[in-house]
């Protein structure tokens, strides 16, 4: 009885890394084939955020709020600001947009365990289903850019996604986009070689937050010349 | 250089009624900071000044800065009326379109007004700094500055009124 | 920036009690396995051992998952978790292996005490024909049983920790250490409760379950040890802010105390030095096993809220 139970952990346990290795391995063959379906995807949104011309106005996150309903305390975006730098009278502050970055390789959608958050096939854009989702909160903590939030209308996580559900579908661009008073944010297809934001990516130098992690993100600044130089 | 020199030439862009309503609003930041009388002078009551003969039938003149407690005339702030109200005077204003430059304005606000403390009710007073008029945001012959109590959204759109790149 | 609250914080207490009730039930069940293989065999029953075990392991397991449940922010909708699956979320399969765990878990219950319960039934002229043709279909397939929980209970245990790990903004959390570093003091915790529900349930503090037990908590908390050792030396290899990290945890302040003196002091090396007084000294007593175990829960506990807010107290 022993042996017959030796044997059938052996077994047991054989299966399951040989499970294990083949779920992983399929799974890598598909993220593979993953990267050349997305060269074909004729629609992946972007976005461009300008430190230089950003004023920090925040005329940005008062029309997300108003065009998203988005409830007071919580924001799909917000601008930090750090500062000042220089002396009085010339002095200037660094803004950055702290909003979705539209990874296309998202932590969010990888660790939800009901398939709330997903990645739109058509749009390449980050979005939360509201009515999956539970509120178990791992996308937030997952989230390296700390940009999601538990919507406290909905009980569900809220986050940006480029005004999918509002302004795209009116067949306009982002309300933060249209607020913008300096033109800091610049919102297109990066597939479309033509788009303002491709010929802005290809005439600006820009950075993206925390690429070493693999996130592949979709949000892009251009780096503030003001401020101070930090080891 | 600063940020703000950067977009410099950009402003001859704006727009007349937007920068009356900016300076509206503008003449208020200042009151978060409220240097009360530093002076104990006897004969500086603002209502038996000479000003007001024409002035008060002119508009409200009062408010803010007309507060007896202050203890400053409105020469303190406009200088002597030499010819005025006569063309070519030299008398100080306060507003965009002003003829007192722009420093000479925001001179006379510092003289009382300490910067830091200002920086510390509102970071847009660092990068304004001495380039733009106070007026332009404050108000300062009324009751009460609108910009003290601006709601987020009115405060976006007086940014507006001079960033606004077509 | 309080121990309890401060930026970037998403996860509190209850989900670091509920990964400690999860490896507590998983650790219960493996060393009811062990004790009933190695040492009890067919009248593992009537130990008091294996029945506290059989106790803990459901009982923790399911108020872990409540705790889990009320903490959504939407605890009605708990059942979508159970409906919907993605693979690749580590939460998702935890949810499976917790469901199968939960089933296997009876199974073996069941299993184990067929045999009083089945003479019991027969004893009173086949009440419940259903229930004892039940319970003798477990016992014929209970290596099955037995083998399937064995696996589960570690796929359980290591899942409180990949739990964390799958963090990857967090360079404390998202270390490959951390897995078997919950694993391990996931079964002491569960070794420490079946030995303290145990003698509480009047079983023999020196009796074999106990030697037996014992004999394999020594070199646990060793490794134990030298698993910390290797995570927190990892991280601080590591550079940037993974050191960043390891020394805002281990540093000064309220979460530093807490693991030198409640996780490595009371947690450890106290258990370490009873567990090695007893094997030498003649005999065990109720004091000494029941003090033990409970320092070892104790620094498990400390050691899981540990990991959570110090976890999340540095970001990348």
């Amino acid at each position: 009885m022993d042996i017959s139970k030796r044997q059938f952990l052996t077994g047991c346990g054989t299966l399951i890394a040989g499970f294990s290795i083949y779920s992983v391995a399929k799974e890598l063959a598909e993220s593979e084939a993953g990267v050349s379906v997305d060269q074909t995807q004729t629609i992946k949104y972007a976005m461009v955020h300008d430190e230089n011309l950003c004023i920090g106005c925040n005329a940005c996150e008062q029309a997300c709020r108003q065009v998203n309903h988005v409830p007071d305390g919580v924001s799909r975006v917000v601008i930090n600001r750090t500062g000042p730098f220089g002396e009085y009278p010339d002095q200037s502050y660094r803004f950055s947009r702290k909003s979705c970055q539209h990874c296309e390789d998202a932590p969010c959608v990888k660790v939800c365990p009901t398939g709330a958050a997903y990645i739109d096939q058509d749009t390449g854009i980050v979005g939360v289903n509201s009515d999956k989702c539970v509120g178990c909160q791992y996308c937030i903590a997952a989230c390296p850019y700390q940009v999601r939030f538990i919507n406290p209308e909905t009980k569900t996580a809220d986050k940006c996604d480029f005004c999918k559900e509002t302004q795209l579908k009116q067949g306009k661009e982002p309300a933060c986009v249209e607020a913008c008073p300096t033109h800091a944010l610049v919102f297109g297809n990066i597939r479309d070689p033509k788009s303002e934001l491709v010929k802005t990516l290809k005439s600006k130098p820009t950075y993206r937050a925390k690429t070493d992690l693999g996130t592949r993100p979709k949000l892009f600044h251009v780096s503030t010349i003001d401020g101070e130089i930090v080891l | 250089m600063s940020r703000l020199s950067r977009y410099w030439p950009l402003s001859p862009a704006i727009e007349l009624p937007s920068i009356l309503l900016a300076s509206i609003i503008c003449l208020i930041m200042a009151g978060v900071s409220f240097p009360v009388a530093a002076q104990s002078s006897e004969s500086l009551t603002i209502n038996q000044d000479s000003c007001l003969k024409c002035h008060k039938r002119n508009g409200a003149m009062f408010g803010l800065h007309a507060n007896t407690a202050l203890a400053i005339q409105c020469q303190s702030c406009h200088e002597q009326s030499g010819k005025h109200p006569r063309k070519g005077s030299s008398i100080r204003r306060f507003s965009s379109g002003s003829m007192t430059s722009v420093a000479e304005q925001t001179g006379t606000c510092l003289g009382c007004h300490d910067h830091e403390t200002l920086a510390m009710s509102d970071w847009t007073h660092n990068v304004h700094a001495d380039k733009v008029n106070c007026a332009s945001c404050h108000q300062l012959h009324v009751e009460y500055d609108p910009i003290v109590g601006i709601t987020a959204k009115d405060r976006s759109q007086l940014c507006r009124g001079c960033h606004l790149v077509k | 920036m309080s121990a309890f609250h401060f930026d970037g914080l998403v996860w509190h207490w209850p989900i670091a009690i509920y990964l400690f009730l999860a490896g507590l039930s998983a650790g219960a069940v493996f060393f009811g396995i062990l004790l009933k293989h190695f040492k009890l065999g067919k009248k593992a029953y009537q130990s008091r051992f294996i029945q506290a075990a059989a106790l803990i392991a459901p009982v923790t397991v399911c108020a872990g998952l409540g705790i889990l449940v009320i903490d959504l922010t939407k605890p009605f909708d708990f059942w979508k978790i159970l409906v919907f699956y993605n693979s690749t979320s580590v939460m998702s399969m935890g949810v499976l292996v917790l469901m199968v765990y939960q089933l296997m878990l009876f199974a073996w219950i069941g299993a184990i005490f067929s045999a009083p319960v089945v003479q019991w039934c027969e004893g009173r002229e086949g009440r419940w024909p259903l229930l004892t043709r039940a319970l003798i279909k477990l016992q014929q397939w209970e290596d099955v049983i037995t083998g399937v929980l064995l696996i589960l209970s570690l796929s359980l245990g290591a899942y409180t920790g990949f739990l964390l790990s799958a963090l990857i903004g967090f360079p404390l959390l998202n270390n490959p250490v951390l897995p078997v570093l919950f694993l391990v003091s996931g079964l002491t915790s569960g070794a420490a409760a079946t030995l303290l529900v145990g003698v509480l349930l009047k079983g023999n503090p020196n009796g074999t379950e106990v030697r037996f037990i014992h004999g394999i908590e020594i070199p646990m908390i060793l490794i134990e040890m030298a698993i910390l050792f290797t995570f927190f030396a990892g991280l601080i290899l590591s550079g940037g802010q993974s050191q960043v990290a390891a020394f805002n945890a281990l540093g000064e302040g309220f979460w530093g105390w807490i693991f030198w003196g409640g996780v490595v002091g009371l947690g450890l090396t106290l258990p370490l030095a009873f567990n090695l007084w007893m094997k030498v000294s003649a005999d065990r007593k109720f004091a000494y096993v029941a003090v033990t175990a409970s320092f070892s829960l104790l620094g498990v506990l400390l050691l899981r809220n540990f990991i959570l807010y110090t976890g999340q107290m540095t970001g990348t």
